[in-house]
């Protein structure tokens, strides 16, 4: 069994006095894991905790070295996260986002420009984001989580919002991320998840392989 | 007469709380009796000092603009497109007196008040400002005049403002710390022009009412009235990051390069009245007390900020840190104890600052 890429020990997070995660031990190793579970299950906090989002009690490691206390800059570079329902400064364009993130995660695995041509922004790429439409924000904040060279992405909702010309080319960019460079992915969906893929869900407040 | 109700009525029915407010600082904040003395006194102010009488050239300048946008504006609703085929018949005289007098009953208000000016600049025999407020006026309504014309013979083109900011788009990249600013500049302009209009203010009274010799101490109580002005663009800052820039965290940045950037704003963001405050006590005071101001003022803020980290900090419980902030400095002003003021400041936010800022979390989260 290969060595984990991402390992959760006594992860918990309470809003007030509820415990919305209890996890005590969560280990993943390499490969395409999809997260599910109903509404209100609490898989959006699961990934910004594992982003480093928001603050849990807890550790988090990446290849069991980089923690996400000790150090949280080190695993930011290493753990990168797309939000289901991205929202940014309307007066920013989409290569003010681009330029920041590569700025601050490095140069990526792939070339920029060829992944926005990939995905079919370049056009619309120096326009406010104000004048984007919902899926045209997905592609920007999806393409913003493929910047640097992360070991883990997390992909939250990465189906809602997005045409179904768009659809297979995200499947594309992740097997080829996974594949060619051992990027470890982890998706929330409510749709049907690719066949060969490892679930996960959520039960109650942890989290389970099925 | 449709276009009174198009234009003049709509502009007055839509601003009523801009005007009822303006109303107030004129006329409701002074004794009845006291009304005429009080804007005798105003405007002999501004039409004896230059420095002034440029600050009140530069909000009738922001008035014409918000004046000339509503007209755009309207001109480019989709209701109002009849307007080019009407309105944008007209040829000659009679197309620029249509023009001119529309802009002129919006433009009315300035234009009563510095008539005013003028014949009181005329009376204290302050010629040149006379001159100057006549020549500003003739300006300010002729101007906008272009913009209507090429408006209407160009409809549906983008302007040249949307054309300068698509081209500065493609090369300039906004930098982290100027992210606010923007923000500030693009969608919060009234709070901006309003605190930093007072803020000016301030710092031309405090100057002039100083006197002949320089004092640091009365410079500093002046400035410090100018920090507590800024105190709610500082407030919602956070508010803007929690609803905008959930993304930050999730940079890879170290926490120094962080509160770097912070500062870096909070500069920007005191930029006109560090400007205005060096050019009024340049002369006199000394670069370390210029040193001091600036350093101060950027301290002030960002501890401000900083204590925006902790959780559960509503306005309240803001504004309460913040004159608890203001009074400790005045003390410390009055006691010639600046730079301990500023060192205390820094230290504490600096640390506030890297012991909240993975931990916090903004109140708007919510369970998935």
């Amino acid at each position: 069994m290969a060595a984990p890429v991402l390992t959760l020990h006594h992860v918990q997070k309470a809003y007030q006095e509820r415990v919305i995660l209890d996890i005590t031990q969560l280990e993943l190793e390499p490969g395409v894991y999809w997260l599910l579970g109903p509404n209100g299950a609490g898989k959006t906090t699961s990934m910004k905790v594992m982003a480093g989002l928001i603050p849990f009690q807890g550790e988090i490691k990446v290849d069991n070295s980089v923690s996400s206390r000790q150090s949280p800059v080190q695993y930011r570079r290493l753990v990168n996260y797309a939000e289901a329902e991205p929202l940014y400064p309307g007066f920013l364009t989409g290569s003010d986002l681009i330029s920041l993130y590569i700025k601050t995660k490095g140069e990526g695995y792939r070339d920029m420009g060829s992944m926005m041509k990939f995905m079919g922004i370049e056009s619309y790429v120096h326009q406010p984001v104000s004048s984007y439409s919902s899926g045209m924000l997905k592609k920007l904040s999806l393409l913003l989580a493929f910047t640097g060279k992360p070991r883990v992405i997390l992909l939250d909702e990465p189906l809602i919002t997005l045409d179904t010309q768009s659809v297979p080319l995200l499947y594309t960019l992740v097997e080829e991320f996974h594949q060619q460079y051992g990027v470890t992915f982890c998706i929330t969906s409510h749709q049907a998840v690719t066949a060969g893929s490892i679930q996960l869900e959520v039960q109650g407040t942890t989290i389970v392989k099925r | 007469m449709a276009l009174s109700k198009i234009f003049t009525l709509r502009y007055y029915a839509q601003n009523t709380g801009f005007f009822l407010l303006l109303f107030y600082f004129f006329f409701g904040i002074v004794p009845g009796g006291q009304i005429l003395s009080y804007h005798y006194t105003l405007i002999k102010g501004f039409t004896g000092s230059l420095d002034f009488l440029a600050l009140v050239c530069f909000i009738w300048l922001l008035y014409n603009l918000k004046c000339m946008m509503f007209i755009l504006n309207a001109l480019s609703a989709k209701e109002h497109l009849f307007l080019y085929g009407t309105i944008g018949l007209l040829e000659g005289s009679r197309k620029w007196k249509t023009w001119y007098w529309l802009h002129l009953t919006l433009y009315t208000p300035v234009l009563v008040y510095s008539g005013l000016a003028v014949l009181v600049a005329l009376k204290l025999q302050f010629y040149p400002q006379a001159v100057i407020i006549l020549l500003f006026n003739v300006l300010m309504t002729i101007f906008p005049l272009w913009f209507y014309d090429r408006k209407v013979k160009h409809p549906g083109t983008t302007s040249f403002l949307a054309r300068w900011q698509h081209r500065v788009n493609k090369t300039f990249r906004k930098p982290l710390w100027l992210i606010y600013i923007y923000e500030l500049l693009n969608n919060n302009i009234k709070t901006l022009a309003i605190s930093k209009g007072a803020s000016l203010l301030v710092i031309i009274l405090t100057c002039s009412l100083m006197g002949g010799e320089y004092d640091e101490r009365y410079i500093l109580t002046g400035f410090l009235v100018c920090l507590l002005l800024q105190s709610l663009i500082v407030y919602n800052h956070r508010h803007f990051d929690d609803l905008y820039l959930s993304l930050l965290p999730q940079l890879p940045l170290a926490l120094w390069k962080r509160y770097l950037q912070m500062g870096l704003t909070y500069l920007l963001l005191l930029a006109p009245e560090y400007i205005l405050l060096i050019y009024r006590i340049m002369p006199a005071a000394a670069p370390l007390h210029l040193l001091l101001i600036v350093v101060l003022g950027v301290s002030v803020l960002m501890l401000l900020r900083s204590l925006l980290y902790f959780p559960g900090i509503d306005q309240d419980k803001y504004f309460r840190w913040l004159l608890l902030i203001i009074v400790g400095l005045l003390f410390l002003t009055l006691a010639r104890l600046y730079w301990y003021g500023v060192l205390v400041m820094q230290l504490s936010a600096y640390a506030v600052f890297l012991s909240r800022y993975y931990r916090y979390e903004a109140p708007l989260e919510k369970v998935d």
